[in-house]
């Protein structure tokens, strides 16, 4: 379809509906705009088109709708009327910028009908015959996106109440652990030690009863371990720095890489709960890739906080991936970073990796977090 | 000889029992005292003098630790040794800060348990074997920052490179703020690291600390 055309028609020009009476070249023309017209009128998202300044000259029946205006009413008004106060500057500086000579623009916003609804919309904006300047045309396209926007705010509520839900059953499984079985197992182990100190036993239960001290003292290390996998009572209690040692020692002894943590400014002041777990579950599942994909011989981790920000970055010297290549894949790995990503965006955050083949991994979680306030404790 | 005299604070009371029996079975040591939680240490503790008081870290009201701190201050005769189930380096801070003579994991008290009571008593620190391991490992693979070079012959746009990723800057963020390319960001980071001989991330932050770009806060 010829774009100037349209432009043209839109301006009006077959506003009256009088069947051209000529050449089978005109009759072909005349079907073409009819289309146009129909394709124009009767498009799902608002089309509306404008002047260089931004007057309306012509909209559809969707933007009818939304605007809950009747076109007589939309006719020569400004479009800038109709956006929301407070998104009229995002707006004004689009039109500044196809004035300027670019040929389009895309931007979010909330719209005003007049039925005072303030619509979320994406509009995109294409400059015609814009080669002469603003005596062009602007051809808005407006997509109302209020449900998905919302949608995703409620899918956005309903993961971080799940998060949620789920750290708190991990820290209460894992306090239930150490509190009942992890008691009645030191009163076992104790009880053992005091049979075993109490009399000479012949040697053969001596020996029986070693046995059992042994595999108590293995219980209590199991339970402990599982304690701590499902949600180290460090994190609580101590915060997020000495939970994150303690993991890295851990994991680095059990899969053999070395870690060289360095935290900074976050040994003392606590961080919000929220960004600690955030924080500890990304280094963890990043951890986590590390030991299965990279053949790393070294991670470095830091956690660091900044005037309004706090950053943890994994980076290991690994064999690195190709970064196209992993989003089109269907397995773990890809599955592990879209994790990170979302438990990251759950708090906050927002989430980069870069890695190419022979170069390593990098993962680097970023979140607000206040000023503090005040000064060092 | 007198019987060293030993209160025991825990709030679990089958593990108090265990505890008292395997104390009480020791010809020299009594147990005197018992105490559910924090409070009730701390006020046995003033009215009964003991030797040592064995701990359990996490009891309702005041915690353990809060109360071996208490007990230092009041009665700083009577000597504190830690019972917990926690292994992490953090706890064992904690607790020595508090002024706790010992610490000993409830996983594999016993003998371990008598060792320590006996030890503080005698006035020196006990530390469980397992904790003791760790803090020493700890202690001596702590990474520093070797000798490096002062930055004097870092290019201004190296050193803006470095400073932004001991800022947790990702390599797209710097290309955009400096307007190159990602690539030229990383052959900055490469030549700044290789002339201030700088291993890995840490060691930037590290360096970074050093030259005061980050508040170390």
């Amino acid at each position: 379809m010829n774009s100037f055309e349209v432009s043209r028609v839109a301006g009006g020009s077959i506003a009256g509906n009088g069947v051209p009476a000529g050449d089978a070249a005109d009759i072909e023309g005349y079907a073409h705009h009819l289309r146009y017209q129909e394709a124009f009128e009767f498009a799902p998202d608002c089309q509306v088109v404008t002047d260089g300044h931004g007057l309306i000259l012509e909209a559809n029946h969707a933007a009818t709708v939304l605007l809950h205006c009747p076109k007589p009413f939309l006719t020569g008004k400004p479009l800038g009327l109709f956006v929301a106060k407070g998104y009229r500057e995002r707006f004004y500086s689009g039109l500044t910028w196809l004035n300027r000579g670019h040929l389009s623009d895309s931007f979010e916003v909330r719209l005003i009908g007049r039925n005072h609804e303030q619509p979320q919309v994406w509009i995109c904006v294409v400059a015609r015959n814009w080669e002469s300047g603003p005596r062009g045309n602007l051809h808005w396209m407006i997509r109302d996106v209020t449900a998905r926007r919302q949608a995703e705010a409620e899918r956005h509520e309903l993961m971080s109440r799940l998060v949620t839900a789920h750290e708190d059953e991990r820290r209460r499984i894992a306090r239930e652990l150490h509190d009942s079985v992890g008691q009645l197992l030191t009163a076992l182990t104790l009880a053992v030690t005091t049979v075993r100190e109490a009399a000479p036993l012949p040697p053969a239960s001596d020996a029986r009863l070693e046995e059992v001290e042994r595999l108590a003292h293995q219980l209590g290390r199991e339970v402990r371990d599982l304690a701590v996998r499902l949600r180290p009572p460090a994190l609580d209690d101590l915060g997020l720095d000495a939970a994150l040692a303690q993991h890295l020692r851990g994991w680095s002894t059990a899969v053999g890489i070395e870690v060289d943590y360095q935290p900074s400014g976050v040994q003392v002041q606590r961080l919000p709960p929220e960004v600690e777990t955030a924080i500890y579950r990304v280094v963890q599942e990043a951890l986590t890739n590390v030991a299965r994909h990279a053949h790393a011989r070294q991670v470095s981790v830091v956690v660091a906080r900044h005037a309004g920000h706090v950053t943890a970055v994994v980076e290991d010297d690994g064999i690195g991936f190709d970064q196209e290549g992993a989003q089109h894949r269907p397995d773990g790995k890809r599955l592990g970073l879209l994790g990170m990503r979302e438990r990251a965006a759950l708090a906050g955050g927002t989430l980069e990796i870069e890695s190419r083949p022979g170069f390593g991994t990098t993962v680097i979680a970023r979140f607000p977090v206040a000023r503090e306030g005040g000064g060092r404790p | 000889m007198n019987k060293l005299r030993v209160l025991l604070a825990d709030d679990h009371p089958v593990v108090r029992g265990g505890l008292k029996a395997l104390i009480a079975a020791q010809p020299d040591m009594e147990v005197v005292g018992e105490a559910g939680d924090g409070h009730a240490a701390v006020r046995q503790a003033v009215a009964l003098r003991p030797d040592v008081a064995v701990m359990d870290l996490s009891m309702p009201g005041l915690d353990g630790a809060a109360a071996t701190a208490q007990i230092v201050r009041i009665a700083p005769k009577v000597k504190v040794l830690a019972l917990t189930a926690h292994q992490d380096q953090g706890y064992l801070q904690l607790l020595l800060k508090a002024g706790a003579a010992g610490y000993v994991l409830k996983q594999t008290a016993g003998e371990d348990l008598i060792r320590g009571i006996r030890t503080v008593a005698a006035g020196q620190t006990y530390l469980d074997p397992a904790v003791a391991g760790q803090l020493v490992s700890a202690l001596t693979s702590r990474p520093k920052l070797g000798t490096v070079g002062t930055g004097a012959d870092l290019s201004d746009r190296e050193g803006q490179v470095l400073r932004f990723l001991a800022q947790g800057y990702a390599l797209k963020q710097i290309a955009a703020i400096l307007d190159v390319s990602a690539r030229t960001v990383e052959t900055y980071r490469a030549r700044a690291m290789e002339k201030l001989g700088l291993r890995n991330r840490s060691d930037i932050v590290r360096y970074a600390l050093q030259r005061g770009w980050l508040s170390d806060v």
